[in-house]
């Protein structure tokens, strides 16, 4: 019986043992299952569960009759997934050889990632990149479909349109500046996946991508397209270091064209200096020179300080105050104040500028919209400088009646030039005509309308009388064209330094309007130091390109050519 | 013994049928397509032969074994050395476990952990009267087991041999047999088991370093504990609900088989689990007790050592897929897929059920028994 009473109690040692085991383990299930479940929970979703996004598809930038200016078309980037992927060095090797990329870098990059399941090897690939890795069949590697900005135009209106870099995200010009309305919202759908990483019929939460917004421009193809070419040809023939021509419609505000070269390829950005992504047109400003003067003068009109024909004696080309001295190109005596701005008389203009007054010139500028952004929307665009009146010397209302002492850029220039050809109404400048949401709501920005800054009687006067005669008897007379009247001012400036003026640097500038009776367009051109011949003048350099230009947009606008005897009275 | 007999019918009936629910969901994710039917039917197919089975051996009375326990050994070495030829035993996962016949497969190493109890009973039942012997008893049995399990570790299969192990050393304690002398074979097996996986040293750190810290490799060799403990832990308390488990679909490595339990619990959750211990603690007690009231010595060790097995398993599976203790390839019984497991699992059964309808012979009655229960 002690053998029983041994047996009993070494079997209890043993039922006892493994119940005690089998209650620890419990313990453990209860740890794992009930105080441990948010853990894996998570952990479980993190592997089967997938958040892919939907992209949202970039706006076009069509110009003002829908002419396609920037789109973005399917393109193929290939990935790797490291894990699925059999031999990784053999594929770095081959993957390196297709996409020319560098064998060494690529190995070292997919090696040190070999636990992802997902890289990008190389993102917009060629279709001829595409087809040889596809050929290879490699596995673990794989294509993803992603949208590529393109511009079919190539180089129109680049350094307007700007760029979209790789990833897609506008990175200069009207790209940078609209990326929140073009870009759109990705969406997103959840995909399950098992072990195999094979999808599963998802049925599960889904949102459908916001598409970006596209962007219909005041911009005209045509007149773009004829500005450039024909600023390409002064480019040519003064080898500048650069030239800007912008067409403005005076009634609307509305830019028809805003050209800036040199220019570049945005489908092809990175191959081109950065300087010439530039937009001069806005984002450089300069001392204008002797194409202000017609401002001042309006003005001097509109207070009723002078009237046209009232006459200033040019000291024979030398004008001495304090310390300074004044000259003209060719000495005058005595001229009207019309033919101060018709033969450009600097004397005459200070002259006018002393009976003028600081606070009248300042008001003036600030009235053109000097010295403040006209706020268009381009990146990086200068205010220029007007002076507060508070620094100006008295030398000032000498000077900046002739375009010194004072920094414009060209859109405020041609704007400024607007007010004249809009019976002095300066117009709000628009470069934006509508906006096409993704859904297809159209939005159009709501003008403020013009600010009144002249009678319409004097800006007339200005036009007809003294402009147009800039044009047909004085400085601007290669701004003559064929068919229409045309008034204008010339400007040559030399190009400021700290502490003086170069003699050898110059911007030659030309603002006109046509048909000088009801402007239908502002052109200006400037080019920046024309360097062939030592010639620099902008009635020689920059008034026969704004006369090529008004010849093909006045024909393509269809304005009916003026003093053509239509109908004769035959009764 | 009415008690006892209801214990046992009601923990395997449950385990049985948990089982068919958890291959019925597993089973519906197969490589070759949503294809449910073939392997349920394979399950179902084995589960009524083991039925069969059960029901067959529960009516032999079981001091048949006790005469058939030396041919019983003899085929237990001619199946386990047949399985090692290569062309006649089969292999998939690197280990040679399996003969084939068509689409039945079958595995010597667990109708060797079923023969081997029973010859070890009929054997320390012979040798009653010398069970403290050294030569007598001790050696002999400690040479036939040390040679079955190194046929079973050449397969190999590490986790079989050490069960088998085990529960023979377990049956010869509570036989009587000198603790000292198990004692010293224990130290002696460890010591020769150390110098046997020397060669493989890294091998084997590298399995012990993934089971301490599988999130050190979690695509590698900590891949399958860390699937199994998502699996756990996703099910919480209630499951995620029957069929709705995600870690079947090829995330966990083994899930209808070794790893079953896993995804039981993510579907049934902790009670689910919770109610799989809950059997087994039964079914243990139901045996032991069994085994206390047996008829006679063969009874009782045959009715411990079949309990002892099955829940010793069964604890093992569970600490394996509770990430407690290093993988081993073993199935949770009565629950997993699995054929000869199964199979032999309801035999042991049966034949514990049988022992438990056996009345014990007054005189034979320990004095620990409660009267009440003799009826």
């Amino acid at each position: 019986m002690a053998l029983e009473k041994r047996r009993e109690l070494r079997v209890s040692f043993i039922l006892w043992t493994l119940v005690f085991l089998l209650e620890l383990l419990l313990a453990r299930l209860f740890w794992i299952q009930c105080i441990r479940h948010e853990h894996f929970s998570h952990l479980a979703r993190k592997q089967y569960r997938t958040e892919v996004e939907l992209p949202a598809e970039r706006g076009k930038i069509f110009d003002r009759y829908g002419r396609l200016l920037a789109t973005s078309l399917p393109a193929s980037s290939i990935y790797l997934d490291p894990c699925a992927a059999t031999e990784l060095e053999e594929t770095a090797k081959a993957l390196a050889r297709a996409l020319d990329l560098n064998e060494e870098h690529l190995t070292k990059f997919i090696l040190q990632r070999k636990h992802r399941r997902f890289i990008w090897i190389k993102r917009k690939v060629t279709p001829e990149e595409g087809q040889t890795v596809k050929r290879l069949n490699l596995a673990g590697v794989g294509f993803r479909k992603e949208p590529q900005r393109f511009y079919p135009q190539g180089t129109l209106a680049a350094p307007l349109l700007g760029f979209a870099g790789l990833d897609g995200t506008g990175l200069s010009g009207l790209e940078a500046y609209f990326e929140e309305t073009l870009k759109g919202k990705p969406g997103y759908k959840i995909l399950l996946r098992d072990g195999k990483r094979k999808a599963l019929d998802p049925g599960l939460p889904f949102k459908a991508p916001e598409h970006g917004s596209s962007i219909v421009l005041t911009i005209d193809a045509v007149i773009q397209q004829i500005v450039e070419e024909e600023l390409a040809r002064a480019l040519e023939e003064w080898e500048p270091s650069g030239a800007v021509g912008i067409v403005l419609e005076p009634k609307s505000g509305h830019i028809l064209a805003m050209a800036s070269l040199p220019s570049f390829d945005p489908n092809n950005f990175a191959r081109y200096p950065e300087n010439n992504w530039v937009n001069r047109c806005v984002n450089y400003s300069f001392e204008p020179g002797s194409v202000i003067k017609p401002l001042i003068v309006a003005k001097a009109l509109q207070e009723g300080l002078a009237r046209p024909e009232d006459v200033f004696f040019c000291e024979n080309g030398v004008y001495r105050i304090g310390s300074r001295i004044f000259h003209d190109h060719h000495p005058y005596g005595w001229l009207t104040l019309s033919e101060v701005v018709i033969k450009s008389s600097n004397v005459g203009m200070a002259k006018l500028g002393e009976a003028v007054g600081a606070e009248r010139l300042y008001a003036c500028f600030r009235a053109f919209g000097f010295g403040q952004k006209t706020n268009l929307p381009l990146p990086g665009e200068a205010a220029g400088i007007l002076h507060p009146l508070n620094k100006w010397t008295s030398y000032s209302v000498t000077s900046v009646p002739i375009g010194q002492e004072i920094a414009v850029t060209p859109l405020q220039l041609a704007l400024a030039f607007s007010a004249i050809a809009n019976d002095g109404v300066l117009p709000e400048p628009r470069l934006v005509r509508a906006i096409i949401c993704g859904e297809g709501k159209v939005i159009n920005p709501i003008s403020q309308g013009g600010k009144v800054i002249l009678e319409p009687r004097i800006a007339r006067i200005m036009r007809t009388e003294i402009m147009r005669r800039v044009v047909e008897e004085g400085t601007g007379s290669r701004a003559r064209l064929s068919r229409w009247s045309i008034a204008g001012k010339t400007g040559t400036a030399q190009k400021a330094f700290a502490g003086g003026f170069s003699h050898t640097k110059f911007i030659s500038s030309f603002v006109g309007m046509a048909p000088a009776e009801e402007p239908r367009a502002v052109v200006l051109v400037m080019i920046d130091e024309p360097h062939k011949g030592g010639i620099h003048y902008g009635g020689t350099v920059a008034a026969p390109v704004v006369a090529s230009i008004f010849e093909r947009i006045l024909a393509y606008l269809q304005v009916a050519p003026e003093g053509v005897p239509l109908q004769m009275a035959s009764y | 013994m009415e008690k006892e007999r209801y214990g046992i019918i009601f923990s395997v009936t449950f385990l049985l049928a948990l089982g068919i629910i958890m291959i019925f969901s597993t089973g519906s994710v197969d490589e070759e397509g949503p294809l449910a039917s073939r392997l349920f039917l394979k399950h179902l197919s084995w589960m009524a032969l083991s039925i069969g089975g059960l029901l067959a051996v529960s009516r032999i009375d079981y001091h048949f074994y006790q005469r058939h326990a030396l041919k019983l050994l003899i085929a237990v070495f001619i199946l386990l050395v047949i399985v090692l030829i290569p062309g006649v035993g089969y292999a998939a996962h690197g280990a040679r476990r399996w003969l084939r016949a068509g689409p039945v497969g079958f595995q010597p190493s667990e109708f060797a952990k079923f023969a081997l109890i029973i010859f070890f009973a009929s054997f320390l039942t012979r040798r009653k009267e010398r069970i403290k012997g050294f030569l007598a008893t001790f050696l002999p049995a400690m040479l036939i087991l040390a040679l079955t399990a190194g046929l079973i570790l050449k397969e190999p299969d590490l986790g079989t041999a050490g069960l088998i192990c085990i529960v023979a050393l377990v049956l010869f304690f509570v036989a009587g047999v000198r603790f000292s002398y198990l004692l010293g074979f224990g130290a002696l097996s460890a010591s020769l088991t150390y110098i046997i996986l020397w060669p493989r040293f890294d091998y084997w750190q590298g399995r012990i370093q993934s089971f301490l810290n599988p999130w050190e490799d979690p695509q590698g060799g900590g891949y399958q504990i860390i699937q199994s403990l998502i699996a756990l832990g996703r099910g919480g308390l209630g499951g995620v609900g029957f069929g709705a488990s995600q870690q079947k679909l090829f995330f966990l490595p083994a899930a209808r088989t070794d790893f079953l339990l896993a995804i039981l619990g993510e579907e049934m959750g902790f009670l689910g689990t919770a109610f799989i211990v809950l059997l087994y603690t039964i079914f243990l007690y139901a045996g032991m007790s069994i085994a206390r009231k047996a008829q006679d010595f063969f009874g009782f060790l045959l009715a411990f050592g079949f309990t002892f097995g099955i829940g010793l398993q069964a604890a093992i599976n569970i600490a394996v897929v509770t990430a407690s203790v290093p993988t081993k390839g073993l199935s949770l019984p009565f629950v997993s897929f699995g054929g000869s497991s199964l199979l032999f699992s309801m035999l042991s059964a049966g034949i514990l059920l049988n022992i438990s309808q056996r009345k014990a012979v007054v005189e034979d009655i320990p004095k620990w028994v409660g009267v009440q229960d003799v009826s």
